[in-house]
């Protein structure tokens, strides 16, 4: 588009680099002393788009025999793919029908000097689907014989086990074969399930037992590694599904290399290492339209759900809350002191895994006299579980002389009726790992007694509950009291199989001085008052600090197995992904770029290079129309989804 | 020659790929006082001059312009090197001048 009105001598010379002597010479414009003014004009044009003139043929093979086909569309995605085409010749409809139908499916790319180069798109698959249809439009067929395939990469996945088997770590839980299931078939034959054993099973052992049996060589992952008690592969699960439940916590994309010999295991919401494929960039130029969409959701935060053990180390912190003067009528009044220690776990120091009562008083009152009182103190051991508990009971009751008999002339008095003592003693549990249970419960009970040497029961002075005589209104004036054993109960757990508890009790009655011991019983529950071991715990992870309005949502977040100081940081990057960006798009592909596939790292770029992120691609489509006519074409379209900075 | 109002004009017409850059050649004749730069501002070109082999650093014409009293009475070849922006297709005019 070089063009010049010159006058004069000029020469044109045009090279376009803009180094010093090769420039362009317009013209000579003043051999004369009048001014000059040069107009330019000048067309800013675009670079030509790539692949225009690329040129790209198909070819498909059925049992090593080529196949011409009218159009193809072949989809990869997350490691399960599908090929569907429709015949250019009907009659080869017949080879479809053969007992082994093995299918290779190739792309080439033309050269600028005709040659081809090929690339093979899958070269074994499975038949899985044909369809075979008859029928007329204006007078002439439309007869079409269509086919899909699964590539035998697919497979791979699919691969089960023939008997069930049962990993397991021995120094977590205990398995026996005898609680797995065994199967029969018709004809009366067992097949067993494996179980086996390995101490310190984890994430990557299974990792490694996968690989082995989907014949992988590796598996790459950027999944911290972590213990797993137990991992079962039932017969009816391939590996890589009884794999996929292990990881449902994670934002997890599946993808292989070229040949499949490396599985990826990519989690979207963390940091790849080295390792995996580098992102490429997508420019403008490589792709004809691109739509992406987000979606923001009004999520704000996850309620982490992770079974926790409260029997790591732990510390305390002493709090007391006062209780408010409490208005119960008729002159009543209640106030209720207590003083707690909240309990947080060394290695998780930021919540309080539970709260332990330290020491609990109330105190009644009536027209602001003090007419009763009750106190709790507990006591804790070094796992900061109560050990024992001592209960005090006073109240206003009948005055006693200080030779021990009720004088109903003196007005009454605030005394200690009764104490309770209760020493608590904790075992291993049995069958639940790690865990502790309430082995026996004794309580004293301490108190005052009056003694009826008139009316006496059986010859023997009758001994009654001092304030239970008062309520009862059997005191009399002159009546003995004095300070004794009242009871003592004995509670014994035993922890069954079944998950129950048997308790046994037993009751000694020291005003009748007899003991009695009701039959044992089971109760169903996991221990008496407080259990310790493994525990379902939940947490609520939030961004920021900012508060729950009204309007947002908190998701459920369960991690399962998974410790919870690698599982917050993993909530955390969920949330950040859940709250910011859901991005998700399609783009279509100019030409066809064979780098570009499901689990590639795109860096993309729209115009004037402006960079719009870094997105993962999820699947990619390979189409081909009309083909073997002058109108064939081949195009590639890919789906992706954004990835948060930080993660490509 | 074209002329307007006695003054001449010499015009060129080029394309220049976007992002790109040209460089032209052109004589002129120099007077004190003046300097050689573009007779109104130009959007998506960014064009800037120098004395062809004086090896000098270019000067943008349009917002400084290249002074050239120092060749008083003399033609002198000027290199003019004009940079296309990354922008959509369009044509762009300007002239250029001793003012």
């Amino acid at each position: 588009m070089l063009s010049a009105k010159a006058s004069g001598k000029g020469t044109l010379c045009d090279d376009g680099t803009g180094s010093g002597d090769a420039s362009n010479s317009i013209f000579n414009s003043s051999s004369n002393e009048e001014e000059s003014v040069i107009h330019f004009m000048i067309d800013i044009t675009q670079e030509v788009p790539f692949g225009r003139y690329r040129q790209y043929k198909c070819k498909f093979t059925l049992n090593g025999e080529k196949v011409p086909i009218a159009s193809f569309s072949f989809t990869k995605s997350s490691l399960s793919s599908s090929f569907t085409a429709r015949l250019a010749d009907l009659s080869q409809r017949t080879l479809f029908d053969a007992d082994e139908v093995n299918l290779k499916f190739e792309i080439g790319e033309v050269l600028l000097d005709g040659d081809i180069v090929w690339r093979t798109m899958f070269d074994t698959s499975r038949l899985e689907q044909t369809s075979y249809s008859v029928g007329m439009s204006d007078q002439s067929p439309t007869d079409t014989f269509n086919f899909t395939s699964i590539p035998m990469f697919a497979d791979k996945m699919k691969k089960a086990p023939i008997n069930t088997e049962v990993y397991y770590d021995p120094t977590r839980i205990t398995v026996t074969r005898d609680e797995i299931e065994a199967y029969y078939d018709e004809q009366g034959r067992r097949y067993l399930s494996q179980v086996i054993p390995i101490a310190g099973l984890s994430l990557n052992k299974l990792f490694t037992k996968v690989a082995e049996q989907c014949d992988f060589d590796q598996i790459l992952t950027n999944i911290p590694n972590y213990p797993l008690k137990r991992v079962d592969f039932d017969i009816t699960q391939s590996y890589f599904e009884a794999l996929k439940s292990k990881l449902g916590m994670f934002d997890v994309r599946y993808s292989a290399n070229d040949d499949n010999s490396i599985l990826y295991i990519r989690n979207v919401t963390q940091a790849i290492p080295s390792g995996f494929p580098e992102p490429q960039e997508l420019l403008i130029t490589n792709y004809r339209s691109l739509d992406a969409s987000h979606t923001r959701s009004n999520v704000i935060g996850l309620q982490v759900q992770y079974i926790g053990s409260d029997r790591e180390a732990v510390f305390r912190v002493q709090r007391f809350e006062q209780g408010d003067l409490n208005d119960l009528g008729n002159g009543y009044s209640e106030q209720i002191d207590e003083t707690f220690y909240d309990v947080f776990s060394v290695s998780f120091p930021e919540s309080v895994i539970r709260t332990e009562p330290y020491l609990t008083e109330k105190y009644l009152y009536k027209d602001s006299d003090l007419v009763a009182k009750y106190t709790a103190r507990y006591t804790l051991n070094s796992e900061l579980r109560p050990t024992s508990i001592t209960k005090t009971h006073e109240a206003m009751l009948p005055s006693v002389m200080s030779d021990g008999t009720i004088n109903e002339d003196l007005p009454f008095s605030l005394k200690l009726y009764k104490t309770e003592t209760t020493q608590i003693k904790y075992s291993t549990h049995p069958y639940i790992s790690k865990a502790l249970y309430q082995a026996e419960v004794k309580t004293k009970v301490l108190g005052l007694i009056a003694v009826d040497s008139e009316n006496k029961y059986l010859k023997q002075d009758y001994k009654q509950d001092f304030q239970k005589a008062h309520e009862a209104g059997v005191l009399l004036d002159g009546m003995l009291v004095v300070n004794d054993n009242i009871e003592e109960v004995v509670v014994k757990y035993t922890p069954q199989k079944n998950g129950q508890l048997k308790s046994e009790i037993q009751i000694t009655n020291y005003l009748r001085d007899y003991g009695h011991t009701p039959e044992a019983t089971e109760r169903a529950g996991q221990g008496a008052l407080s259990q310790a071991g493994e525990i379902q715990q939940k947490l609520l992870v939030k961004l920021d600090n900012q508060p729950i309005r009204a309007g947002d949502r908190i998701e459920p977040f369960n991690i399962g197995e998974l410790p919870i100081y690698l599982g917050l940081p993993i909530a955390k990057q969920r949330l950040r992904k859940m709250r910011f960006s859901t991005g998700e798009g399609t783009a279509d592909l100019l030409g066809l770029i064979f780098d570009v596939t499901d689990g590639s790292t795109l860096h993309l770029k729209t115009r004037f290079g402006e960079s719009k992120g870094y997105v993962l691609v999820n699947s990619v489509t390979f189409n081909g129309n009309n083909l073997g006519t002058d109108q064939e074409i081949l195009s590639q379209s890919i789906q992706f989804e954004e990835l948060l900075a930080g993660t490509e | 020659m074209d002329t307007i109002g006695g003054t001449l004009i010499n015009s060129y017409a080029g394309s220049i790929k976007a992002g790109d850059n040209e460089i032209y050649r052109f004589t002129m004749f120099c007077r004190s006082g003046l300097e050689l730069r573009t007779t109104s501002a130009v959007s998506d070109l960014l064009i800037e001059g120098r004395i062809y082999g004086s090896g000098d650093a270019f000067t943008n014409l349009e917002t400084d312009g290249l002074d050239v009293s120092p060749y008083n009475g003399t033609v002198q070849e000027f290199e003019v090197k004009i940079t296309a922006g990354n922008v959509a297709s369009r044509t762009v005019v300007f002239d250029l001048a001793m003012m």
